[in-house]
């Protein structure tokens, strides 16, 4: 008996510490991003940072939570925007190129939110080129410079060091939120965990 | 010479003790909220519980794979191995008899399985554990070698 608890004891020792070693040095974090992309008083204790894919459905539900949360906590928090364009979303990127394209003319937030409000519109269309434009001259930006950055393929760094920020966080799913470090996938969980992690981060 | 079935209950064990031990190992390297996530599409455990089991089942998984492989404590890694892939059978079959839409079953962390494909696996998982179960002979175990050895040569039980 005292033989297998010994090894017992051997196998659990090496099983822990193989996971524990493989675990370490996998996390790391690089913050930087546009400032048009924050929305929040910078000094909120809590940062919350959303990966998200104007393609996928359940960002754009989960963009209501984020809201009615912000609202309920004003003052305490911070939404940074990143993005994760799956690649199972044909348009995901050509999005994220628009959105920042809006966001160079300072209105990346409520181009965002045409995004996802019409997210059935142009994600269905063979090429949502033209609708983009639409929106941007709704939002009455300067439709040239939206169109000229956004066919300049300027964005594309900026996006894949969101992507890569995302891939050394091991974000697999959209949205990923992050409050500061606390993690949330999905609209359900932030729903289930958004208010408790707020205060939790908060300290109210 | 050994008959063909200690030979095939010592393959099952090292495939099925092997498949759980890359499955929760690979679990374990993803945040655990992301295998939450995939649990809660099958809408069997409320979402409070979802995060609590996601970080506790890869370490069942892990520790019964590795037991089952090495062949030791078989009094519980065989009936725990049993639990957890019947636990899984049930846990697909409900999900496609509702009629779900689940892309990916969650098996391996993100194995793009399908339930059906996963619901496959499983059986042919349950089917190398019967032969475990029924073999006495324990080719290759720790639990053998540990036994003293006047009980080797008989037909032997579970330790």
């Amino acid at each position: 008996m005292k033989n297998r608890l010994f090894i017992a004891f051997i196998i659990g020792t090496v099983l822990i510490v193989t996971v524990l070693a493989a675990k370490q040095g996998r996390w790391s974090e690089t913050w930087k991003v546009p400032a048009y992309r924050q929305k929040g008083p910078a000094s909120a204790p809590v940062v919350i940072t959303e990966f998200s894919d104007f393609q996928c459905p359940i960002c754009a539900r989960a963009r209501t939570t984020l809201e009615e949360l912000t609202k309920r906590h004003e003052g305490k928090i911070v939404v940074v925007f990143r993005h994760y364009p799956l690649k199972s979303h044909r348009w995901s990127r050509l999005a994220a190129s628009a959105a920042e394209s809006a966001g160079a003319q300072g209105r990346f937030w409520d181009y965002q939110n045409l995004l996802f409000d019409r997210q059935k519109e142009w994600s269905e269309t063979q090429d949502p080129r033209e609708l983009f434009s639409q929106y941007a001259a709704y939002l009455g930006l300067d439709l040239k410079r939206f169109q000229s950055d956004l066919e300049s393929g300027r964005w594309d760094k900026t996006v894949q060091r969101d992507v890569e920020a995302a891939q050394a966080l091991q974000v697999k799913a959209t949205p990923t939120f992050f409050f500061n470090k606390r993690r949330v996938v999905g609209d359900s969980q932030l729903k289930a965990f958004g208010e408790q992690f707020v205060e939790l981060e908060s300290g109210s | 010479m050994r008959p063909l079935p200690a030979y095939l209950a010592l393959a099952g064990r090292l495939v099925v003790g092997g498949s759980l031990v890359v499955s929760g190992f690979t679990k374990l390297m993803l945040p655990p909220e992301e295998l939450a996530m995939a649990m809660e599409a099958y809408r069997l455990i409320p979402l409070s519980m979802a995060v609590p089991f996601a970080r506790a089942l890869p370490w069942v998984e892990l520790f019964v794979g590795a037991f089952l492989a090495l062949g030791f404590m078989m009094r519980f890694s065989v009936p725990g191995a049993l639990a957890l892939f019947g636990m899984f059978l049930a846990a697909l079959s409900s999900a496609l008899i509702r009629g779900l839409n689940i892309a990916d079953c969650g098996c391996f962390g993100r194995s793009h399985l399908t339930p059906s494909q996963a619901i496959l696996m499983d059986s042919v998982f349950l089917v190398l554990l019967a032969i475990v179960l029924f073999d006495k002979q324990h080719f290759f175990s720790f639990d053998r070698w540990l036994q003293p050895s006047k009980d080797r040569k008989a037909p032997h039980r579970h330790v």
